[in-house]
């Protein structure tokens, strides 16, 4: 499907037999469709977009980093499902798993993973069976 | 995750599947990074071999690679280390389709009599865009077996195949329903440029031809 002497990295493919993947463009990577193109770019506190998962629909779900932290962001809308936290006194943090889920008919499922004194304590997964935001998150 | 509510996940060298409205999980194999598919094919990593394990118990090795997903046709797309890059690959065996015609596709006049057969348009590009059945989707029709409506069915492939190919399509009754005369093979059409032929047993297909054909039958039920 790719090639070129960038990394290509992490498919995803909907029923219609359309594929997303992250690729190195620009230094960062960015989500690519093998019918849309490139269809994620940097906006606001967002570089990269990394580990797209795709729905029949078209719409997509990708972890979007910065630095440290990140989002796991649903397209088209740009809605966040799991974002990072920190404990600025203990330094605990809270990161979403960059690897999710997408159904061919728009359910999700997402990753939570906790950090104590820098090292991985707990990894936790949400299925979101009708495809909502969690209470309280932008959709 | 699958439409259904099932997903997929790895634990300490084993694959699981919690089926939805299930509280407890399967261990289905060893092996990682499984993605699981609306049919519950689930295909998965093991000694950096991609394998899918079909719902129906077979297990095929697709190749070396890492990350596979699958989709509701199986269709297998992963990555694989390339001279330092990784690149994506997809696989997968040769897909049948089955798909009715609308009016589009069909060769008729509202005048013709009820028992007049429906003929099917020869046209690539028409038939290309005839909805599918037997999908699963909401608005996902079945087709009547009343002697005059076609059937079209598509063979689809990644690449062209390989020239002195040979196709086989073997229609049968499984069950329900019995034929006024002959066979389902003996309806079997073939489109071979822009034109409708009668298929024949080890039909060859040249590279070039779409391959559609369109089976009409009579059946009369019990």
């Amino acid at each position: 499907m790719t090639t070129g002497a960038v990394d290509h990295r992490a498919p995803g493919i909907n029923s219609a037999g359309e594929i997303v993947w992250m690729e190195v463009i620009g230094g960062v990577y960015q989500v690519v469709s093998s019918v849309r193109g490139q269809i994620t770019s940097p906006v606001g506190s967002y570089g990269g977009a990394e580990y797209p998962s795709l729905a029949d629909d078209g719409g997509f779900l990708c972890s979007r980093p910065f630095g440290i932290f990140g989002d796991i962001v649903r397209y088209p809308g740009g809605g966040v499902y799991e974002f990072s936290t920190r404990n600025t006194q203990t330094g605990a943090r809270r990161n979403p798993v960059r690897q999710n889920g997408i159904s061919s008919n728009g359910k999700v499922i997402w990753g939570r993973e906790f950090y104590q004194f820098g090292s991985l304590s707990t990894r936790r997964f949400f299925p979101r069976w009708n495809g909502g935001f969690p209470s309280g998150h932008s959709g | 995750m699958n439409r259904n509510g099932d997903f997929a996940y790895d634990n300490g060298g084993g694959v699981y599947v919690r089926f939805n409205g299930d509280s407890t999980s399967t261990l289905v194999t060893s092996g990682s990074q499984p993605c699981i598919n609306d049919k519950r094919d689930i295909t998965y990593v093991s000694s950096s071999q991609v394998r899918v394990l079909y719902h129906d118990g077979q297990l095929r090795t697709v190749g070396t690679g890492t990350d596979p997903v699958i989709n509701s046709d199986g269709v297998v797309v992963f990555e694989r280390l390339v001279d330092g890059f990784y690149q994506i690959f997809r696989a997968r065996p040769a897909l049948v389709t089955v798909h009715r015609l609308e009016a589009t596709g069909l060769v008729c006049s509202p005048s013709d009599s009820i028992d007049q057969p429906l003929n099917v348009l020869p046209n690539p590009t028409v038939l290309e865009n005839q909805p599918r059945i037997g999908a699963g989707a909401s608005d996902d029709f079945g087709l009547v077996a009343d002697g005059v409506t076609p059937l079209l069915f598509k063979v689809f492939l990644i690449t062209a195949p390989a020239p002195g190919t040979v196709f086989n399509l073997d229609l049968s009754v499984i069950s329900g329903g019995s034929i006024t005369s002959g066979n389902l093979n003996q309806r079997l059409r073939v489109l071979d440029h822009r034109r409708l032929a009668q298929a024949r047993p080890s039909r060859r297909l040249p590279t070039q031809v779409l391959p559609f054909s369109q089976p009409s039958e009579r059946k009369t039920f019990p």
